[in-house]
């Protein structure tokens, strides 16, 4: 088990690729041009193995461990990558576990190498009948829908009986609204009208499923999270530099306590967070009540302190700090929007009220 | 809050409602509601109905065109207009520009500008912050030469709010270099459309634009264009500082951005058949804020009163910034937990009362994130208070 990130070479090594990679072709610019060469970017990461990372020998995989793949997810972060990296590391090898090997293998095969995309589409309100095969309703805030080959769709998440996970090829038949979000990824809502669905394309339904649906949510958290963070700590990074060049009164702002204080509260917080973060990596193959305490404990730290970390940023950075051409309003856009999906704030503050106090049955 | 009025105020205010019902455009309230930044037609259109009753410059003395109102009945005013929805008025000219030039300007300047800021025919903006003179505004660079005739400035400006729709702009610059920085500042009256003057729009956090960058570069400013005396801009610009202390507050905007935000969380579902404002969570947040505004409140008419009956308001008046800008923030941030996910989006579907709230707030959260920077930083401001209130 990993209790600190001083990491290992081989860890550290794939960090350090990752990072590179990522500045090099990926880096935050203010003209926001490096969408560009999107296709090849993907190519690339998938020479470098990420989405191969989080598969199982058997399907081909390199298995590795939460640590590694949340480190990948915290590097993309960093440069406020916007293409769908947390479905295709973290939650399409998950689901792909889950299947039928025969099926599974070349799946895996073809995600590893770059040749399809998954997405995953979290449950709004979709419901799925058993008798008919008919599926009805519309998804949740589904990242990268709209460029993916391949849906994993969440149906019926909140009851037992109802639910399914669902692997769909992307279809034009389903009626989809796409939409940037304020952090400049682009999302989609699928609206489900009666849509017949083969029979194997259910993955798991009933008990099997519900587990795998809670499964892939505290990854969509954790993962989610992990991003953020690594966003925040760039954003933490780029303001002290800038605090060290900005002169007022004759010194530079870094020299003021007020300002010194603002920045080592946010340390504190972004310390947290990093700790939090390497239980979520632990947790991501715990018992399925650990793994949703970690998630929720992330979640609502980044939705309380680490958004306050990032507002501090903001603060301190003055006007500067309010314009779309510097990162750091970007930074905090990003915090935004993750603390909005995969469950909100209090959403999960109360799922951790139960957790930890589950309630009594009255006497 | 009925309870800290007298009957006449209880009277004043009806009266207020009943004018703002029967002459606030519907159309003009809509957009008050749906945007962050409005145009300057919106704004002008609503100054002139009110100018039309006598009510445009409502803080402003008698012999300028003021109603004569007590500082309790301008805030009676105020709180009725942002409840109304009502687009706010220019705050350039009516609250800074304004009191600048009756108090400082000459006889002709206040005959000259005075009555177009009343009617809402002309719009000012402010240039005095730079790019390397922000909290420390005695550091402006932008410099004003004496020539026959007039003056020479040259310089930039940042931050130039509505710069891009001004007549106008208030003008710091050096005047003197020489002596220390404070001492050598003056104000002028400088005109938008004068040659050597350039602006570069500048994108913010909410993409919106309104903001700018003013480059001046040799812009001729005549002689009755310094307002006051030379070198004394620094003082003039504190003085006003000083004369305005509650406006910073935003309380009525906050009262008014908070019962909406009630209304959408009463309005829109939770969990378990429950409407989204009664789930305990939410309902504790709602109650905690309502907390802090009512406290905001009274100490903003704490300070009016004292004023009202010509007493000079105590060091209370120090914290209606800090505190007011930090409830701004905290409104629209339980706004973006009302939303969920809604409020991340830029684009929103169908016309549910959740798809046309959403923008808005979204928008108004991210902006709201200057409110604790401009106007005197937070930092700023506590550091005043320690140090004069306090004594440290
Ligand atoms: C949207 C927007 C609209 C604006 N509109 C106008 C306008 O119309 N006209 C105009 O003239 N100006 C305008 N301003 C400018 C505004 O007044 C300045 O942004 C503000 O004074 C802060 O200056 P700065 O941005 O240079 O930040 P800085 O002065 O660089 O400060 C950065 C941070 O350091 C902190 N800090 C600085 N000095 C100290 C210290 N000694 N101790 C502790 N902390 C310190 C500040 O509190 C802040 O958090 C606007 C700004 C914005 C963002």
């Amino acid at each position: 088990m990993r209790r600190s990130e001083q990491t290992r070479a081989e860890d550290t090594l794939l960090r350090d690729t990752s990072r590179r990679f990522l500045e090099d072709t990926y880096a935050w610019d203010e003209g926001r041009s490096r969408r560009a060469d999107r296709a090849d970017h993907w190519r690339f990461a998938a020479e470098l193995g990420w989405f191969a990372l989080g598969l199982p020998e058997r399907l081909g995989g390199l298995e590795g461990d939460g640590n590694q793949l949340l480190s990948i997810l915290e590097e993309a972060g960093r440069v406020l990558h916007d293409a769908p990296l947390l479905a295709n590391v973290l939650l399409a090898p998950k689901a792909l576990s889950a299947m039928n090997e025969a099926v599974a293998i070349p799946l895996a095969e073809k995600l590893a190498a770059g040749e399809i995309r998954f997405a995953y589409v979290p449950d709004g309100s979709v419901h799925l009948s058993r008798s008919t095969m008919r599926l009805e309703g519309r998804s949740g805030v589904a990242l990268g829908a709209a460029e993916a080959t391949h849906w994993l769709v969440a149906v019926g998440s909140r009851s037992v009986d109802g639910a399914s996970l669902l692997l769909l090829p992307a279809n034009d038949a389903v009626r989809r609204t796409d939409f940037r979000l304020i952090d400049g990824r682009s999302a989609s809502t699928l609206h489900f009208e009666d849509l017949a669905i083969p029979d194997d394309a259910a993955l798991a339904r009933g008990e099997t499923a519900f587990r795998l649906l809670e499964d892939l949510n505290d990854r969509a958290v954790i993962g989610g999270c992990a991003e953020a963070f690594g966003a925040l700590e760039g954003g933490l990074g780029l303001t002290v530099d800038y605090l060290k060049q900005r002169t007022q009164f004759g010194a530079p702002l870094s020299s003021f306590q007020a300002v010194q204080h603002k920045m080592a509260e946010s340390f504190c917080e972004i310390e947290q967070m990093r700790s939090l973060l390497l239980w979520g990596a632990v947790a991501l193959d715990a018992s399925p009540d650990e793994r949703a305490q970690a998630a929720s404990a992330l979640k609502v730290f980044l939705g309380r302190e680490g958004l306050t970390a990032a507002s501090r940023c903001i603060q301190v950075s003055g006007g500067i700090g309010l314009t779309e051409d510097y990162r750091i309003g970007h930074v905090y856009k990003r915090l935004q929007t993750v603390a909005a999906l995969f469950g909100s704030t209090e959403a999960h503050i109360a799922r951790l009220g139960d957790l930890f106090i589950p309630s009594t049955p009255p006497a | 809050m009925d309870a800290f009025f007298t009957a006449d105020e209880i009277a004043f205010r009806d009266e207020v409602r009943a004018f703002i019902r029967e002459n606030l455009p519907t159309d003009l309230a809509q957009k008050t509601r749906d945007g962050i930044h409005l145009a300057r037609e919106d704004m002008a259109r609503w100054n002139t109905i009110l100018d039309k009753r006598g009510w445009a410059v409502h803080h402003w003395p008698t012999e300028y065109g003021g109603p004569g109102w007590t500082p309790i009945q301008r805030f009676i005013f105020e709180a009725e207009c942002a409840s109304a929805d009502a687009p706010p008025l220019s705050v350039f000219g009516l609250y800074l520009v304004g009191p600048t030039i009756y108090t400082f300007g000459s006889s002709e300047q206040r005959a000259r500008y005075l009555p177009g800021i009343r009617s809402g025919e002309a719009f000012w903006c402010q240039g005095y912050s730079e790019p390397d003179a922000g909290s420390d505004l005695a550091a402006v660079r932008t410099t004003a030469r004496k020539v026959e005739g007039g003056w020479i400035i040259d310089g930039s400006k940042a931050w130039t709010s509505e710069g891009h729709f001004a007549d106008l702009m208030i003008c710091l610059a050096r005047t003197n270099p020489n002596v220390k920085p404070q001492t050598g500042l003056s104000l002028f009256i400088v005109d938008m459309k004068a040659k050597g003057i350039s602006l570069q729009p500048v994108i913010t956090i909410d993409s919106g634009h309104s903001v700018n960058t003013t480059f001046m570069d040799s812009v001729f400013v005549p002689d009755d264009g310094l307002i006051g005396g030379v070198d004394k801009g620094w003082t003039y610009a504190k003085f006003l500082l000083s004369h305005e202390r509650t406006n910073n507050a935003q309380v009525h905007r906050s009262r008014r951005e908070f019962t909406r935000l009630k209304d959408l969380a009463a309005a829109l579902p939770g969990s378990g058949g429950r409407r989204l404002i009664d789930e305990p969570a939410m309902c504790r947040r709602f109650t905690l804020v309502e907390a802090n505004l009512v406290s905001l409140e009274v100490t903003v008419l704490r300070i009016l009163a004292d004023q009202t009956e010509g007493r000079e308001p105590g060091p209370e008046a120090s914290i209606v910034k800090i505190i007011g800008s930090e409830l701004q923030q905290r409104i629209t941030e339980l706004a973006m937990e009302v939303l969920g996910e809604e409020g991340v989006k830029v684009e929103h579907e169908g016309d549910s009362l959740l798809a046309q709230e959403a923008q808005g707030w979204t928008k108004r959260h991210l902006f709201r994130r200057v409110v604790t920077i401009y106007a005197g930083s937070n930092e700023i401001q506590k550091t005043i208070i320690a140090r004069s209130v306090l004594g440290m």
